[in-house]
């Protein structure tokens, strides 16, 4: 980075880190992340669009931020639809697996019914 | 469709191979109407065909077990939803895929005064025509599939599933500020790993 790049940066940092109302890059990211929890309160959001104007880096990230959330979604929206099928077997499968279950639960029930039964002790009429 | 599961009082003459033949078909038709999009959900959310089967699989059977209870309190899409994210989310956890891993390396940088590190973005390309190539849209997928499963798993769910951070939180068993924590972080590293197809710069 030459020499006048690296001052105008610090000079930038200093402006935005000590003029009043301003917020760092950093507090700017942190606003960013606040976004997730929260809607930004209007003067966080006013301090967010300053910085945003003033600052070609956080106007870059921030577009570049929002569009690869929108990408993303619209790229898994798409690929949930070409998802590839299940086995064209499984449906089978899962439906003879819960039969089978429900059988043997059905046939559990009944034998610890006899089985209760069984265990009554004898009462002659 | 619990109606048809329950016990039909005072219909006697209804026999009991009958009763079994009718549920078996509400089995079959509730398989039937809900298996393509629930393996696309674990697909997702496991990034593995067989996995997903898999889960599916158990989701159908946690289901038909609590098909009784299901009360119709919400549709029963949005119960199957969220029983298919819980049989994914467990699967998950038993092969130790969500513990936190690091992803310092894909978020923002910064130097010593606070400013960012951000080379420029003379263009960026829209979503549409992102979309519109398959091959961007294998390389988006590829890179989100790059990211660790606690943060890809949080960003799915709320970004694109639709769940809230509670619901988020209570499904990973973390708190809601763990859940905006990996949420934030895990856009910006998406944000990272999207940059080539952004830029335009695949090739290079």
């Amino acid at each position: 980075m030459s020499n006048r790049i690296a001052l105008s940066r610090r000079l930038k940092g200093l402006v935005l880190k000590h003029v009043y109302g301003m917020v760092t890059c950093r507090q700017f990211d942190e606003f960013l992340s606040r976004c997730c929890e929260r809607s930004l309160a209007p003067s966080e959001r006013r301090r967010l669009s300053w910085h945003a104007r003033l600052c070609r880096e956080c106007r870059d990230y921030l577009a570049a931020y929002q569009r690869a959330q929108e990408v993303g979604r619209a790229v898994l929206a798409a690929s949930a639809a070409d998802a590839l099928a299940p086995a064209s077997t499984l449906e089978e499968r899962i439906v003879a697996r819960i039969d089978a279950q429900v059988a043997s639960d059905a046939s559990g029930a009944a034998r610890r019914a006899t089985d209760a039964d069984s265990k009554k002790p004898f009462r002659p009429d | 469709m619990t109606d048809a599961l329950a016990p039909r009082q005072g219909s006697e003459r209804i026999s009991k191979e009958g009763v079994v033949a009718d549920r078996k078909r509400v089995l079959e038709q509730l398989v039937r109407d809900n298996i393509r999009w629930m393996h696309a959900l674990a697909q997702r959310l496991l990034g593995d065909r067989a996995l997903a089967e898999d889960a599916v699989q158990d989701a159908f059977e946690a289901a038909f077990r609590g098909l009784a209870a299901f009360q119709g309190r919400s549709a029963l899409k949005t119960w199957l939803h969220r029983i298919t994210v819980n049989t994914a989310l467990m699967k998950l956890r038993r092969l130790k895929r969500l513990a936190e891993q690091p992803i310092d390396d894909w978020l923002p940088e910064f130097d010593e005064v606070d400013c960012r590190i951000e080379a420029e973005w003379p263009a960026i390309a829209s979503t549409e025509s992102v979309v519109a190539s398959e091959e961007l849209r294998i390389a988006v997928a590829i890179r989100i599939a790059q990211l660790p499963e606690s943060y890809r798993v949080v960003l799915q769910l709320r970004d694109m599933d639709g769940y809230t951070t509670l619901e988020v939180a209570e499904l990973l068993g973390i708190s809601e500020n763990n859940v905006n924590v990996r949420l934030y972080r895990a856009r910006a590293a998406l944000k990272t790993l999207l940059e080539p197809v952004l830029r335009g710069s695949l090739d290079s």
